[in-house]
């Protein structure tokens, strides 16, 4: 019979389990490709060499990562309090509605120099407000917050929808579902000919404020013990309910500037194709960054070099792109055993035939 | 000579690097009552659980009537006629007393009631084991529980019978009761193995003792061989242990905590009936009762985790339970009996648990002044000689029990508070920690007005000056601890019975 029995084993060795791990993994998609009469490593090299072929190519990576990076930060704000916000990707939405209306019908009314904070900072309010109803029903009538806010993403997407189906769709634009380009003045600033924003350094200036303010400040401290032990914190006196709604509503912010990067900084309007799982990915980058903000980029990184590299495959080899999500599926499950397996090992227990 | 009916050969088992037995070798006779005797830690619990199939030994052997088995669960060892009784019931409280007998024992898709109802009705009237059957779990006693837990094993036919600390929950009267069942037992050639470390039980009991320390097995001895109480300690220690405590006198100075009509419910119930009690600067009181008598829930409101109806005078202010538990004061210290869940966080390092209840001492508004912490955790790790793997960034959850116990001690004493309100200090400690967090409490006294929170009459005797017995939510009797008359008493006021 085979158990597992609890073990300490040097970090260099947790390192290698895990890449066994995810070799392996990588082994049982290539036996599916092999099925599928694909070549595998004909697969695997332009996912994993398209994205470094140029610095364009490597330049759509970034972009590609910075909302994740934004959606996965959002997920591990929450965490960190011992809260699930599912509802990054409704959030998002409304961050990116707000910013929109913005943008469009209200510049007038401010200098151009301040559009684009105002827009950001509209952004932001968007999405904290669709994360304000799951975190006050979960505070008033401790109605589970996972659910609420996960359902409160199809709202947000069909109320987006309304709006450039219609009353924001774009006169001009020949029926396409979407509203007009937005004036200028509210274009995130766009980097070495790339579309790559200055959106990139906001989110990684916030992630590391985000990292001292944990570790240095009592508030910080405060987080940690509430989402490690609410009881704890309870016996410690500290205020948790308005920590909660804080953190909750920071974590809404953070989807909300998600969905406030994509339309100034890559879209320049709201149209389809806004909602296209970022908030999904969110939880999965914060899950593989360990609760650790900083680990956040590289984690968010390497999923989108799965993505850019998904989408070649797409137009060169007839394969629907969903299936880097099997992938990703492989690879969140190799890390999950990987835990488990640095810290127990496999033990056979001889048996006797009673 | 007989033959063993379970003989347990180099037997070890590990958690991590700690071996929690080693090379146990031991064989109980069938009929025979046997007391494991161990301090705390000693691997007394994790040898009961190999044999009753909830942990798989690393090493050795078990051998039933002479045969090796191989006990892979629960169930297993349950097939072979091996049951145990937990420390803590395994009961489910809102089932009824047959269903929680028959729980896990039928097969068939429908439930034969009244077939089973019979069957208990048998086993319990043989036995003299009388409860009633339809009564739902929640609303029985302490011993009444022990009493279905009993039951279920020999309604499964159990003949190997394990008890883990029978007697640490049920109140005098209960384990007299308790003590004729087990003799009963024995007359109807069941074999049973109790673990405990109360040495009268096992003069009163066993037919052998085997005293198990660090792990190992140190000898088995029938009750004439073992000539004391004493030696029987020292041979559970390794070492002589005073049995009294040197206690310095203090006068009691001013009143530094006083109860007026302290009221407390909790889902409809009273917990708490109109508490009135004063302790001064210098005093250590003892709230003395059985378990589930309210004062967990006086912990819980002094600790300003629960509200109360009242009032609470300290240090000259007036508090409701609104604003003691909004405004709790900084100098008070509240040790709780759950070190593991409420007084600690166990994800966190030894330096963040530090601060858990000092955060005020060690930051500014913006700041966590991390330095400090680092000195002050090294300094009380080595003062309090707390056992710390990785010294200051050991996570609270790698401490043992006692040691984590001594670090919350360390924590809450050196923040030279005014009130303590220790609960259960010492519960589950060995003999050598609970000692030291005597001492600990009786030195701290001269800065401190103390609540001693028990169910131990010796920690209450070996310490405080007064003692206030509570029995269902009330304080029933406040005497001098020097008070002999009382004392004798007291056996009789925890049950209720006067």
């Amino acid at each position: 019979m085979l158990i597992l029995r609890p073990r300490n084993i040097s970090l260099t060795k947790k390192i290698s389990i895990f890449f066994f791990l995810v070799l392996s993994s990588f082994l049982i998609f290539a036996l599916i490709l092999f099925f599928l009469k694909k070549n595998p490593l004909l697969i695997y090299k332009t996912i994993f060499f398209t994205p470094f072929y140029d610095f364009y190519s490597f330049s759509e990576v970034i972009v590609k990562s910075t909302p994740l990076i934004l959606t996965g930060f959002s997920v591990l704000i929450a965490i960190r309090i011992g809260l699930w916000n599912i509802g990054v990707e409704g959030q998002l939405v409304l961050g990116a509605i707000f910013s929109s209306i913005f943008s469009l019908y209200f510049t007038k009314y401010f200098p151009s120099s301040t559009h684009l904070f105002f827009a950001l900072f509209f952004s932001l309010v968007g999405g904290a407000l669709w994360s304000f109803f799951p975190i006050i029903l979960k505070l008033k009538w401790k109605i589970n917050e996972i659910i609420s806010s996960l359902l409160l993403n199809y709202v947000a997407i069909i109320l987006m929808e309304h709006l450039y189906f219609g009353p924001l769709r774009d006169p001009m634009g020949f029926g396409f579902p979407g509203t007009a380009i937005f004036p200028q003045s509210v274009w995130l600033p766009r980097l070495w000919h790339t579309r790559i924003s200055i959106a990139l350094f906001i989110v990684l200036a916030l992630i590391l404020l985000f990292y001292f303010f944990l570790k240095k400040t009592p508030t910080g401290y405060k987080i940690k013990v509430i989402g490690e032990n609410p009881k704890a914190a309870q016996y410690a006196h500290f205020k948790q309910k308005k920590l909660l709604l804080a953190m909750f509503l920071l974590s809404g912010a953070m989807a909300g500037l998600a969905g406030g990067e994509e339309v100034l900084g890559i879209h320049r309007r709201l149209q389809q194709g806004l909602a296209i799982g970022y908030g999904y990915d969110g939880i999965i980058a914060a899950f593989l960054a360990q609760k650790n903000p900083l680990l956040l980029p590289l984690v968010s990184i390497f999923l989108s070099i799965l993505k850019v590299g998904a989408e070649e495959v797409q137009s060169v080899f007839h394969l629907s792109a969903s299936f880097t999500q099997v992938l990703e599926g492989f690879i969140l499950l190799a890390f999950l055993m990987a835990k488990t397996f640095s810290e127990f090992k496999l033990t056979r227990v001889k048996t006797v035939k009673n | 000579m007989q033959e063993p009916i379970l003989r347990l050969s180099n037997i070890g088992k590990s958690f991590g690097d700690f071996w929690a037995n080693e090379n146990i070798n031991l064989d109980i006779f069938p009929g025979e009552i046997h007391a494991l005797l161990g301090e705390n830690g000693a691997g007394k619990s994790t040898l009961m659980s190999i044999i009753s199939g909830n942990y798989l030994p690393d090493k050795g052997k078990i051998y039933l009537k002479g045969k090796e088995v191989f006990f892979r669960n629960p169930k297993i060892a349950q097939d072979y006629g091996i049951g145990m009784v937990h420390q803590k019931f395994m009961l489910i409280d809102n089932l009824s007393v047959w269903e929680n007998i028959a729980l896990g024992t039928i097969s068939k898709f429908t439930i034969p009631k009244e077939e089973i109802l019979n069957k208990i009705q048998k086993i319990s009237k043989e036995s003299k084991l009388e409860v009633d059957l339809h009564k739902k779990v929640i609303n029985l006693s302490e011993g009444e529980k022990q009493k279905v837990e009993i039951l279920k094993l020999l309604y499964k036919q159990a003949k190997i019978l394990i008890f883990d600390e029978p007697t640490s929950i049920l109140t005098p009267q209960e384990i007299d009761s308790f003590f004729e069942i087990l003799l009963f037992l024995k007359k109807r050639k069941h074999t049973i193995i109790f673990i405990t470390h109360k040495l009268e039980e096992v003069f009163k009991l066993a037919d052998r003792i085997s005293i198990l320390r660090k792990g190992r097995l140190i000898a088995t001895f029938l009750p004439q061989e073992i000539r004391s109480k004493k030696e029987l300690a020292r041979l559970m220690v390794g070492r002589d242990i005073v049995f009294k405590v040197d206690k310095e006198e203090i006068q009691p100075q001013e009143t530094i905590l006083k109860l007026e009509n302290i009221s407390c419910t909790k889902e409809k119930q009273k917990k708490l009936k109109n508490i009135n009690l004063e302790i001064k600067k210098g005093e250590i009181v003892a709230i003395l009762g059985v378990s589930g008598n309210g004062q967990e829930n006086l912990a819980r409101v002094l600790g300003g985790i629960e509200d109360f109806e009242g009032r609470l005078y300290f240090q000259n202010q007036t508090y409701t339970g609104h604003t003691w538990t909004k405004n709790f004061p900084s100098s008070v210290s509240y040790i709780p009996e759950d070190r593991h869940n409420l007084g600690s966080v166990s994800e966190l390092d030894l330096e963040h648990n530090l601060i858990l209840t000092r955060l005020f001492q060690f930051s500014s508004k913006w700041f966590i002044f991390w330095d400090k912490i680092k000195e002050k955790t090294k300094i009380l790790l080595s003062n309090f000689h707390v056992k710390a793997p990785k010294g200051n960034k050991t996570l609270a959850r790698h401490l043992s029990g006692g040691n984590l116990q001594k670090f919350i001690l360390a924590r809450e004493l050196d923040k030279n508070p005014q009130l303590i309100i220790a609960e259960q200090p010492t519960q589950g400690l060995d003999i050598q920690a609970t000692e030291e967090v005597w001492h600990r409490l009786l030195a701290a006294r001269k800065k401190a007005a103390i609540l001693l929170i028990t169910g131990d009459i010796k920690e209450a005797l070996s310490l405080a000056d007064k003692i206030a017995i509570i029995f269902q939510g009330e304080i029933k009797k406040l005497f001098s601890s020097q008070n002999r008359e009382e004392i004798s008493k007291i056996g009789l006021y925890l049950t209720g019975a006067i």
